[in-house]
């Protein structure tokens, strides 16, 4: 093989060569940033101890306060908790569902757990009721925390509890990091 | 470059090519077909977020929880199970046993009764094990039919659609299987349920 001939097969594809040097780069751009919002959730997070405003209506004050396991009839060793987040209903139409909690560390979510011996308290609610309810409320959730959070109760600190909200037509994941452990009453 | 290297070269890749195209699935297929994990008895497996170990199996010729009683063939699967990522759609509740051509699904009757009966009334857990059982109500004579010997039982977390066919159920989901011979399996006369109850990891 000849120098020229080389030189000639470079210079022959020329066009396709340089069509590659843009194509590659853009299309890795182009996956990293091609805008899937629509089928995503947005996510509005805030830093611990600070106040969610979302349409006039304020999400604060996340607490975690461990129960029992025995009171709540779960299983010995476990870590449930009740998560509460305070909330002070503006006049806008906000629909909310019930608090979950994630951990920030690998993002596994427990759900509220139903079937645990625990019923919301007076000023407690499991979804925001309507805009009518003027009053702050806590809407809370409890959680089956598995045996390494009792353990280390350290990782506690770790979890974030998420708040799915409809505002208008718009939904919206609150993430709210836990301010307060609260230990067993 | 040279004809014949070009030539070779173009020829390779036509090859390589015909490899990766015979290793990929179709597009459709490849979104909708379940993916599938074997398992055995004892063995705790985990797939895509669903962790179930199938503890014991055995056939009852009626089976109890509490005041509730139902005569029939059924087969009984203790298993262990949780899940490991979310809770969302934690639920045992697309569980099937193929036998030959047919497809039955898991039994609804303990738990109309009592939804404790069995382990898929509950949502499962991530990181703390339920433990309980699923049942089968089967054929008197499904010990005789075809298949009987190597029937699959096919596990995955999720809700099934009445008016979807297994495989419709199946679409897309992370599906643990066992085979399990019919033929050998104990039989009792009566079975009372355990209920659904906190299992040990």
């Amino acid at each position: 093989m000849t120098t020229a001939t080389t030189t000639g097969w470079w210079r022959r594809n020329a066009l396709a060569l340089g069509a590659l040097v843009l194509l590659v780069p853009a299309s890795y751009v182009a996956f990293d940033t091609i805008e899937f919002a629509p089928l995503r959730t947005p996510v509005f997070a805030v830093a611990a101890d600070e106040t969610a405003t979302v349409n006039g209506w304020q999400f604060e004050d996340v607490r975690l306060r461990r129960v029992d396991p025995a009171s709540v009839g779960a299983p010995s060793g476990s870590a449930p908790a009740v998560v509460s987040v305070r909330v002070q209903p503006g006049t806008a139409a906000v629909l909310c569902f019930q608090p979950t909690v994630l951990d920030a560390n690998d993002g596994r979510e427990w759900r509220n757990a139903g079937e645990l011996a625990w019923t919301p308290g007076d000023h407690q609610q499991t979804y925001c009721p309507s805009s009518e309810v003027a009053t702050d409320y806590d809407l809370a959730a409890i959680v089956l925390l598995p045996a390494e959070f009792a353990d280390d109760a350290g990782r506690l600190d770790d979890l974030v509890v998420s708040v799915s909200l409809q505002s208008g037509d718009a939904p919206l994941d609150l993430r709210l990091p836990v301010g307060r452990v609260i230990a067993n009453d | 470059m040279k004809p014949a290297v070009a030539w070779i070269c173009g020829v390779a890749m036509i090859v390589a090519a015909g490899f990766v195209a015979a290793a990929t699935p179709d597009g459709e297929q490849r979104i909708t077909d379940a993916f599938h994990t074997p398992t055995t008895v004892g063995r705790l497996t985990e797939s895509d977020g669903l962790a179930v170990r199938v503890n014991d199996l055995q056939l009852a010729d009626g089976l109890s929880y509490g005041g509730w009683r139902a005569e029939g063939t059924w087969l009984v699967v203790a298993l262990d199970a949780w899940v490991t990522r979310t809770e969302t759609g934690g639920v045992l509740g697309r569980a099937y046993l193929t036998v030959g051509e047919r497809t039955y699904l898991a039994s609804e009757r303990p738990r109309s009764y009592d939804q404790a009966a069995t382990i898929d009334g509950f949502g499962l857990h991530v990181g703390t094990p339920r433990s309980g059982e699923l049942v089968f109500e089967l054929p008197a004579e499904v010990t005789a039919a075809p298949g009987a010997d190597h029937a699959v039982l096919q596990l995955s977390s999720g809700t099934a659609l009445p008016g979807l066919s297994p495989t419709e159920n199946q679409q897309g989901a992370a599906v643990i299987e066992l085979t399990v011979d019919l033929t050998t399996l104990p039989r009792v006369d009566d079975h009372a349920l355990t209920g659904a109850t906190w299992g040990t990891p």
